[in-house]
């Protein structure tokens, strides 16, 4: 019976130094799939497609007031052959970080339609790494909600 | 790492496996290794009580590629944790802890209880003095409830009132620790299985895992002792509304000292320093440092 445990742990002390090495190898290996995220993200969907044309503030994380979440910037909507919509509504936009599990403060986002560009401001990220813009927005009278990826350094 | 992860599963449920056609379990004082569980009976302690506390800051958010970024929201959680312990036969225990915790923000605090945990430790083989290097093996298991607010539940834009995961999470594993020579050591192996929970917008579920704790120290003077050891936690990939995440897998290494010194008989007083996050390889994860000053005291 002793022998037996002492296999099972020493085969249990191996693995997990197998595994410590392991995912330093493979950590270190994508670190070129980083260099590709952009803060200028993109998402397309059945019915639109949305794009980050440009960040007036950010993206950056946030303070701890409302005050100080200032991240804004314009995104692009176009239908999802390409074209101008005819009409746009947007009824919801939130950060998430879905690698987390979790969002942040979102109460406090406005956003205005001008033409085919939604320009949104006081969007909060409360930490570094990579996150998702959701917009919820009715295009042309259909709704469909996509996520575009945003990387805060 | 998926494959790490059911290869320790089971071997972990070969372990069991095996513990259930043992039936030899020797009586004799020792201690386990501690790291999971901050309260440990030994063998001819009946009841036992824990009070601690800790104070963690110089947070960092590290990404899926190990690097180190910012994180808003409190800069210092602080923790005072009870916990009690009552003995059913020499070698099970039961135990209950309860922390209370505060987040700092600048001069903003916020007070709140944490989240509850039960636990249970079965000790499958006790040491015998005349055999001094065969471990004390321990079958360990604990339901963590989640009592207090997560993240996703804040209604502050600085996230004073966010101190726990939300998340209920049951644990089983196995604690062994050589305890009977001047150099000590232990090694546990905990399987971690949340539950999935709807927090926020999303249900999530942050995925299993498993906790490896490698110990080693020295003994000082009677039952003082002083021990160095690394903290590894894996977790699969977590599920958003049913939906696996891409590179969501966690990766945590930590490493810690931890100083027990016995001012008197039945009492101990247990210092602990942590870094967790900046040691070898990590992703997807919170780095922190907390130092601990716990008081243990026996009194049946």
């Amino acid at each position: 019976m002793r022998l037996r445990i002492v296999f099972a742990l020493l085969l249990l002390l191996s693995c997990s130094i197998v595994e410590v090495s392991c995912s330093k190898s493979s950590a270190q290996g994508s670190s070129s799939g980083s260099q590709a995220a952009s803060a200028l993200g993109q998402a397309k969907g059945n019915i639109f497609t949305a794009k980050i044309l440009s960040w007036s503030k950010g993206p950056e994380v946030s303070g701890d007031s409302v005050s100080e979440m200032n991240n804004a910037c314009v995104i692009e909507i176009k239908t999802a052959d390409d074209k101008v919509p005819e009409s746009i509504s947007v009824s919801d936009i939130f950060p998430f970080m879905k690698i987390h599990g979790h969002g942040a403060p979102d109460d406090q986002i406005t956003w205005k339609v001008e033409g085919n560009q939604i320009i949104a401001s006081k969007i909060s990220f409360i930490m570094s790494g990579p996150w998702e813009l959701h917009v919820k927005a009715v295009v042309n009278g259909q709704t469909e909600e996509l996520e575009i990826p945003v990387v805060v350094p | 790492m998926q494959w790490f992860i059911r290869l320790k599963l089971i071997i972990l449920m070969a372990i069991c496996y095996l513990s259930a056609q043992s039936g030899s379990a020797l009586a004799c004082a020792s201690c386990g290794s501690g790291s999971d569980d901050p309260l440990i009976l030994w063998p001819s302690e009946q009841f036992k009580t824990y009070l601690g506390f800790s104070t963690s800051n110089r947070f960092e958010a590290v990404d899926p590629e190990g690097k180190r970024g910012r994180e808003s929201g409190p800069t210092s959680r602080d923790s005072l944790t009870m916990a009690i312990g009552k003995a059913l036969r020499n070698d099970l225990f039961f135990t209950l802890t309860l922390p209370l915790q505060q987040n700092r923000l600048g001069s903003n605090s916020l007070r709140s209880v944490g989240d509850p945990m039960l636990a249970a430790r079965w000790s499958w083989l006790v040491p015998d003095f005349t055999e001094p290097f065969v471990p004390q093996v321990q079958l360990m298991g604990s339901y963590k409830f989640a009592n207090s607010r997560a993240l996703q539940e804040s209604d502050r834009s600085d996230l004073l009132d966010a101190f726990g995961t939300g998340i209920p999470e049951t644990k089983l594993g196995i604690d062994t620790f050589w305890g009977q020579n001047f150099v000590k050591g232990g090694f546990a192996l905990a399987g971690l299985f949340p539950e999935e929970r709807k927090l926020g917008r999303f249900t999530v579920f942050p995925g299993n895992g498993v906790r490896t704790t490698a110990t080693l120290g020295i003994a000082l003077r009677d039952n003082d002792k002083i021990l160095v050891g690394v903290v590894n936690e894996i977790r699969e990939r977590r599920r958003n509304d049913g939906v696996r995440v891409e590179g969501s897998e966690v990766l945590s290494n930590a490493i810690f000292l931890t100083l027990d010194w016995s001012p008197a008989q039945h009492h101990t007083i247990r210092f602990s320093l942590t870094d967790k996050g900046r040691v070898f390889q990590n992703k997807n994860m919170i780095a922190a440092s907390s130092a601990s000053v716990a008081w243990l005291a026996t009194w049946q």
